[in-house]
C-alpha cells in the first residue's frame, strides 16, 4: 500500500505526462473535427518539437525565448506542408487511403530526422533549472511546473480562439456542418490548413516541453504520441474537452498503475484503457465531441 | 484446342506461379536469397488474409503482426517448453487466435467507422509488450530459441530449401482457397457488404457475422504465417511482431490493391525484400519507403496491380473466360431449353411454397416512428392486396422513406406492427426480413459498383442460397450446383431485363437508367413476393419513365406484390391500383388514384395553401 | 440582376437540369416550384457554386459567375440559404448571425455588425431573448428564421432561399412567407423554391415550373396559380 507522500508523487507525475497527452489529443482532435481523419503524422510533430529546439537551442545557441517560438512556428509550417503536399492532392478522398498516407508521411519523416539529427539519444536542458521542489509531501522538478504552465496557457487560448475569434468559430462550423459553412463564404481549405498547423504547434509544444524530463530522439514522439491518441478515444473521439480530460486520466493512471502494482507493464496501461472503452462504451467518457455527420 | 485455351487461361496466373515454386529451388541454391523467397511466402499468407479484411470486408487492422506474433509464441513456447509436437503447436495456436479475434471483433465490429483500427493498434502494442516483459515464458527482448524443425512422419524440414516448399505450397493454397472464397456467394456477400452495407442486408448478407467471419479467417493466416515462421527460423523474437510490421503488412495490401488477391501477393512480394534492396540507402532506407507508399496512395490509391488490371482492362475489354485472374464463374451462354431449366431451378431453390393465399400480403397497423422527439411517422395503417401496385406519396419529409425502412427491417418502429402474410414481422433484421421474400430497392442507387452486372445480380440470390465459408473455399460438393444455379438464373432476370449483354461490364460503367435497372434484376433475382421500390423513376428522362412503368406492370404481372414509393405523378397514377398519401407522417389519403387526385386535403398536402 | 442560360447539370450519373433557362430581376420574388426530385435544389447548388458538374452560363449583374466558387459568389452579393436550414447546431443563435457575416467582419467595425444583427433580429420576433440559445434546440420554425437570418447577415443583393417551408406547420409557414414579403418591401431580391407551389405563387410576382430538369411553364404568378397545369405538375395528369 503506497503512502500518502507516494500517492501524492504518483499523481503528480501522472498529471505531468497527462498534460503531454492532453496535449497531443487535442493535436489529433482538431484535425479530426476538421477532417474526419487519424492524422498519425502528430507523432512526429511531438518528436520534431523536440529536435528543432535541440538544433536552436544547442546547436545555434539561441535564447529560450527565441527558440521556442520558433521551433513551434517551424512544426506548424511543417504541419501545413503535410496537409498541401500529401493529403490535397491525394485522388481518393476515402478515409482509410488518407489515414494511410499519414502513416507514410510518418514514416517518411522519421527517415529525414533520423537523417539530420541521427539516432542517438540527446539531451535538452530543463528551461529553469533542475533543483526539485517538495509540494504536499511530492517531489517536483520545476520542468514540471512549466508542463502545466504551459499546458494550461495552451487550453486557455484554445478556448479562446475557438469561443471568442472569427477564425475559431468559423474552425468549428466547418466542423459542424462543412456545407453550410462553405455557403457562408468560409474557405474550407483555409480551414483544414489552419487544422493542420495547429495540430503541429501542439504537437510541438508537447515535444518540447517534456523531452527535457525524458529524452530526445527521432522517434520520441511515436510512444507518447500513440498515447496520446488512446488518450483522446479514452475521453471521447472528437471531443476537445475529452481530449484533456482523457489525457490527464490516462495520465494519472498510468502512474498509479505503474507505481502501486508493477511498472514494467506501464506502456500496457494506455491501450489496454483503449480496448477497455471500445469494448465497452465506444463514444469515451465523455461521449462524442463536435463534428457533426453532414 | 480452344476448349483447352478457355480451361487453362483463368488460371494461367496460378499455374505460373505453380511452375515457378517447383522450380524456383533449383535453379536457386543460394541459401540468402532461399530465405528472403521463404520471408516472401510467408508474407505472402499473411497478406492474402489481410486482403480478404480490408479489401472485401472493408475493415483494416492494424495489429495483424501481433496474430503472427501469437501463432509464433505459442507454437514456440509449446514446442519447447512442453515438448509438443509442432502439429499439435499449430493447432493451439490457432485456436487460441480464433478466440482472440472473436473476442475483439465481436464487439468493435458491430460500431461504424474506424473502430478495429484502433483497437487492433492497441491490441498489437499489449502484445508486444507482454512478448517483451513475460521473460519467463517468452524469453522476453533476447528472444526465443531453440524452436524444433517441423517434420512429416520421417522427413524433417531442416533447411531452406525444404521449407520453401511446404511454404510456398501454404501459400498456393492460400492463394487459391482466397480466391475461391472471393469468387463465391460468401465472396460477393463480401463485396456487396464492402460495396453498400445497407443494399447487402437487405440481400440477406448477415453483416454482423460476416465481418466477424472474415477478421477471424485473416487472423488465422496471420497465425499459420506465424507458426511456420517459428519453426523455420527456429528464433522468434517480440521485435519482428511489432506495429511497424503490422503497418507493412498493411502496406503491402494497399500497394497491390485492396481487394485483389493477386494485388496481395504483388505486394508481399515487392514490398517483403524493399528493405534489404534498401539497405544500399540504409541511412536514407525509411524516407524511401515513406516516400513510395505516399506516391502510391496518392496517385494509384487503388493499388498498382488493381490499375494494371483496370488499364488493361479498359485497352483489351476482355470477354468472360479470358480474364488473366484465377476465376470460377462458368460461362454459360444459355438457349431456349436451359431458361425452362433455369426456371426450374430457380425455383427448386427455395421459392416458398404458399399453399394458403393470404390476402392482403402485407398489413401495416398503427405504425409509429420518431427520430429524436419528431415524429416520422404517426400511426399509419394501410393494406397491400396481394398481386397489386400500391403507390406510397407525399411531399418532402412525410415519412415514404422511413415507412420502407420500417418495413424492410433497416429501422425499428417504436409502435405499431407489420404483418406480412399474416406472420407478424415487426422488427425484424434486414437479412431475415429478405429472407421472407420481401425485396426493395432505394432511393439513392444503392448499386455495388465494386462489381460486375452479374455479380450484382448474384447478390439478390444470397438469401435463397447457403454455400457457406468452408465450402466455398475449398469447392466441397455441392458448391459447384449451386453456383451454377446462381449464375443462370442471374443471366435470366437479366435478360428479361434486357441488360444481359451488360453482365461483364463493372456496375460502375453503366448509364444511372441501365444502373437502376440492375437494381431492380438484383432484387427480382431471388423471386420475392413482395417488392418494395423506392423512387424507382427518380433522375429518369420521359423514355426511360415509361420503360420503367413497363418494367413495373410486368413485375405485378409475374404475381409479385409492389409497393412504391415515387413523386412522379404520371407514373404513379398510370400504374397503381391504389395510392396511398402521406403528410407529417400521417396518413391523410387511401384509395383509387383518381379519388386520391382530387382529394382536398391531398391537394393542400402538396400545392400548399394561399 | 440574374440570368441563368441553358443551364446542364449532372448529379450522381444522371441528367439532373437540361437546358433551364430563368432570370431574376431587382426587386423581384421569383419562385421556382415542382415536386421533390425536379432538380430544384441543384440548380440553386449550381448558382452558388457547390455543385461543380453544371455547363451553362450564369449572369450576375452581366457578369459571368458560371464557375465563381461559394466564396466570390457571397462577396459578390449571392447569398444562398440551404434546404432544411443546415445551422450550426452546437452554437448560439448569435454565434450562427455572425458567421454569416464572415467575409465583411473584418471590415466592419462592431457596432456596425451589431446593429446590423439587431435590425435583422427585427424582423423575427420569436428569436428575441433566445441570442444566447443553442441553435439545435430551436424548434423549426425559429431554426428557419436563423437560417434566413443567417443568410441576410452579409447584406446580399440576391437571397436563395431552398424550401424555407419545409417541415413546418401551416401557421409558420404563413409567417415565413410574410417575412419573406418584408425582405422584398426591404429592397431584397429573392429567388424562392418551394415545394409549396400555392403559397410561393401567393407572394412571388413570376414563377417557373421545374419538371424532371426542365423548365416546363413559366409566367406571372397570378397565371401560373388560375393554370391547371401546375396542378397537373404536382399531381399527375388527370386520370379519370
Amino acid at each position: 500500500m503506497p503512502t500518502s507522500d507516494q500517492l501524492a508523487q504518483f499523481i503528480l507525475s501522472g498529471l505531468t505526462t497527462g498534460s503531454i497527452y492532453a496535449l497531443i489529443a487535442l493535436g489529433f482532435c482538431i484535425v479530426h473535427n476538421a477532417t474526419g481523419i487519424v492524422n498519425f503524422t502528430q507523432v512526429d510533430f511531438v518528436s520534431l518539437g523536440g529536435l528543432v529546439m535541440y538544433t536552436l537551442l544547442l546547436s545555434w545557441g539561441l535564447p529560450l525565448g527565441v527558440a521556442l517560438p520558433f521551433s513551434i512556428a517551424a512544426v506548424m509550417v511543417v504541419g501545413g506542408l503535410v496537409q498541401r503536399l500529401t493529403i490535397e492532392p491525394a485522388r481518393s478522398k476515402e478515409i482509410i487511403v488518407l489515414i494511410f498516407i499519414t502513416i507514410g508521411v510518418s514514416i517518411f519523416l522519421r527517415g529525414v530526422f533520423k537523417v539530420l539529427w541521427g539516432k542517438n539519444q540527446m539531451a535538452l536542458p530543463s528551461f529553469s533549472g533542475e533543483t526539485p521542489f517538495v509540494i504536499l509531501g511530492a517531489t517536483v522538478l520545476p520542468q514540471s511546473l512549466w508542463i502545466f504552465g504551459v499546458t494550461l496557457a495552451v487550453v486557455v487560448l484554445l478556448h479562446l480562439f475557438f469561443g471568442k475569434t472569427r477564425v475559431g468559430k468559423a474552425m468549428r462550423a466547418v466542423s459542424f456542418n462543412s456545407r453550410a459553412a462553405q455557403l457562408m463564404g468560409i474557405s474550407v481549405d483555409r480551414m483544414v490548413l489552419l487544422a493542420f498547423a495547429m495540430s503541429g504547434g501542439l504537437g510541438a509544444v508537447a515535444g518540447i516541453i517534456i523531452v527535457p524530463i525524458t529524452t530526445l530522439s527521432y522517434d520520441i514522439g511515436v510512444i507518447l504520441g500513440l498515447k496520446g491518441f488512446a488518450a483522446a478515444v479514452l475521453g471521447g473521439y472528437g471531443n476537445s474537452v475529452g481530449a484533456i480530460v482523457g489525457g490527464l486520466v490516462l495520465g494519472v493512471v498510468e502512474s498509479l498503475c505503474a507505481g502501486a502494482i508493477s511498472s514494467t507493464y506501464k506502456d500496457v496501461i494506455a491501450f489496454a484503457l483503449l480496448l477497455l472503452v471500445l469494448f465497452v462504451k465506444p463514444s469515451g467518457l465523455l461521449g462524442f465531441g463536435e463534428r457533426e455527420r453532414v | 484446342m480452344a476448349e483447352l485455351r478457355k480451361k487453362i487461361l483463368p488460371h494461367s496466373a496460378l499455374l505460373i506461379m505453380a511452375l515457378a515454386v517447383a522450380v524456383f529451388p533449383f535453379l536457386v541454391t543460394n541459401p540468402y536469397y532461399l530465405n528472403v523467397a521463404n520471408i516472401i511466402g510467408l508474407n505472402i499468407i499473411t497478406v492474402l488474409g489481410l486482403n480478404l479484411l480490408i479489401g472485401y470486408a472493408g475493415q483494416v487492422s492494424l495489429g495483424h503482426a501481433a496474430f503472427c506474433g501469437i501463432g509464433a509464441y505459442i507454437s514456440g513456447v509449446l514446442t519447447v517448453s512442453y515438448s509438443q509436437s509442432p502439429w499439435i503447436g499449430i493447432l493451439v495456436a490457432l485456436l487460441v487466435t480464433a478466440l482472440v479475434a472473436v473476442v475483439i471483433g465481436v464487439p468493435t465490429l458491430k460500431l461504424h467507422g474506424h473502430y478495429l483500427v484502433m483497437a487492433t493498434l492497441g491490441f498489437n502494442i499489449i502484445v508486444n509488450v507482454i512478448i517483451i516483459q513475460w521473460d519467463m515464458v517468452t524469453g522476453g527482448p533476447s528472444g526465443f530459441p531453440g524452436i524444433p524443425y517441423i517434420g512429416i512422419g520421417r522427413w524433417v524440414l531442416d533447411s531452406d530449401r525444404k521449407m520453401f516448399f511446404l511454404i510456398w505450397m501454404v501459400a498456393l493454397v492460400a492463394v487459391i482457397i482466397s480466391s475461391n472464397l472471393v469468387n463465391s456467394r460468401v465472396g460477393r456477400g463480401l463485396r456487396a457488404l464492402h460495396g453498400s452495407e445497407i443494399a447487402a442486408e437487405s440481400l440477406g448478407v448477415n453483416t454482423k457475422t460476416y465481418k466477424v467471419k472474415v477478421f477471424v479467417l485473416s487472423t488465422l493466416y496471420a497465425a499459420i504465417s506465424g507458426c511456420l515462421y517459428a519453426h523455420y527460423l527456429t528464433f522468434i523474437s517480440p521485435k519482428t511482431f511489432d506495429i511497424f510490421f503490422s503497418v507493412e503488412l498493411v502496406t503491402m495490401v494497399i500497394v497491390g490493391g485492396m481487394g485483389s488477391i493477386w494485388g496481395a501477393v504483388f505486394g508481399a512480394l515487392v514490398l517483403t525484400p524493399l528493405p534489404n534492396v534498401l539497405h544500399f540507402f540504409d541511412e536514407y532506407k525509411d524516407i524511401f519507403h515513406g516516400a513510395i507508399l505516399v506516391i502510391i496512395l496518392i496517385f494509384l490509391p487503388e493499388g498498382i496491380v488493381v490499375a494494371a488490371q483496370r488499364r488493361w482492362f479498359a485497352t483489351f475489354k476482355p470477354k468472360a473466360g479470358d480474364m488473366f485472374l484465377v476465376e470460377a464463374l462458368p460461362a454459360t451462354r444459355h438457349r431456349g431449353d436451359e431458361i425452362a431449366q433455369a426456371l426450374k431451378s430457380a425455383d427448386s431453390l427455395g421459392r416458398a411454397e404458399y399453399s394458403r393465399v393470404e390476402n392482403p400480403i402485407l398489413k401495416i397497423q398503427e405504425l409509429s416512428v420518431t427520430f429524436g422527439g419528431v415524429s416520422a411517422l404517426a400511426q399509419v395503417s394501410f393494406d397491400l392486396p396481394m398481386n397489386t401496385i400500391t403507390a406510397l406519396i407525399g411531399p418532402n419529409g412525410a415519412g415514404k422513406t422511413t415507412l420502407i425502412n420500417t418495413i424492410s427491417g433497416l429501422q425499428h418502429p417504436h409502435s405499431g406492427r407489420v404483418f406480412y402474410l399474416g406472420q407478424d414481422i415487426t422488427g425484424r433484421p434486414a437479412h431475415a426480413v429478405a429472407s421472407l421474400g420481401i425485396a426493395r430497392t432505394f432511393q439513392n442507387l444503392q448499386v455495388f459498383e465494386n462489381m460486375t452486372v452479374l455479380e450484382n445480380v448474384m447478390v439478390g440470390m444470397h438469401v435463397r442460397t447457403r454455400n457457406e465459408f468452408v465450402r466455398c473455399m475449398f469447392r466441397l460438393p455441392g458448391f459447384a450446383i449451386e453456383e451454377k444455379e446462381i449464375a443462370t438464373r442471374a443471366r435470366q432476370v437479366l435478360e428479361s431485363l434486357g441488360i444481359e449483354e451488360k453482365a461483364h461490364l463493372p456496375a460502375s460503367e453503366l448509364s444511372y437508367g441501365e444502373r437502376k435497372r440492375v437494381e431492380i434484376a438484383r432484387a427480382l433475382a431471388a423471386s420475392p413476393r413482395l417488392m418494395l421500390l423506392d423512387e424507382p423513376a427518380a433522375g429518369l428522362n420521359m423514355t426511360e419513365t415509361n420503360e420503367m412503368a413497363d418494367l413495373i406492370n410486368q413485375i405485378r404481372l409475374e404475381g409479385i406484390s409492389v409497393m412504391l414509393v415515387e413523386h412522379d405523378m404520371n407514373l404513379v397514377m398510370k400504374i397503381s391500383d391504389k395510392v396511398v398519401v402521406l403528410n407529417y407522417g400521417i396518413k391523410i389519403a387511401d384509395g383509387a388514384p383518381e379519388d386520391v387526385q382530387k382529394d382536398k386535403e391531398v391537394l393542400a398536402a402538396y400545392l400548399g395553401t394561399e | 440582376m440574374l440570368e441563368v442560360e441553358n443551364l446542364e447539370a449532372r448529379y450522381r450519373g444522371y441528367a439532373a437540369l437540361r437546358d433551364v433557362s430563368l432570370e431574376v430581376h431587382r426587386g423581384e420574388i421569383v419562385c421556382l416550384i415542382g415536386a421533390n426530385g425536379a432538380g430544384k435544389t441543384t440548380l440553386l447548388n449550381c448558382i452558388s457554386g457547390v455543385h461543380h458538374d453544371c455547363d451553362g452560363k450564369i449572369l450576375f449583374h452581366g457578369e459571368d459567375v458560371s464557375s465563381a466558387t461559394p466564396q466570390q459568389l457571397v462577396r459578390r452579393g449571392i447569398v444562398h440559404v440551404p434546404e432544411n436550414r443546415q445551422l450550426f447546431s452546437p452554437m448560439t443563435v448569435e454565434e450562427n448571425l455572425e458567421l454569416g457575416a464572415y467575409l465583411q467582419a473584418p471590415q466592419m467595425r462592431a457596432k456596425d455588425l451589431s446593429d446590423r444583427m439587431e435590425r435583422i433580429l427585427e424582423h423575427f420576433p420569436s428569436l428575441k431573448g433566445r441570442r444566447k440559445q443553442q441553435a439545435g434546440t430551436l424548434s423549426g420554425g425559429e431554426q428557419q428564421m436563423v437560417a434566413i437570418g443567417r443568410g441576410l447577415m452579409s447584406d446580399p443583393h440576391l437571397l436563395l432561399l431552398d424550401e424555407p417551408s419545409l417541415g413546418l406547420a401551416p401557421m409558420l409557414v404563413r409567417e415565413i412567407f410574410r417575412i419573406i414579403q418584408e425582405l422584398q418591401r426591404e429592397g431584397r431580391t429573392i429567388l424562392l423554391v418551394e415545394q409549396n407551389a400555392l403559397g410561393a405563387l401567393g407572394i412571388s410576382d413570376r414563377g417557373y415550373v421545374l419538371e424532371n430538369g426542365r423548365v416546363t411553364l413559366t409566367g406571372a404568378a397570378g397565371f401560373l396559380i388560375d393554370h391547371g397545369h401546375v396542378r397537373q405538375a404536382f399531381l399527375g395528369q388527370d386520370v379519370s
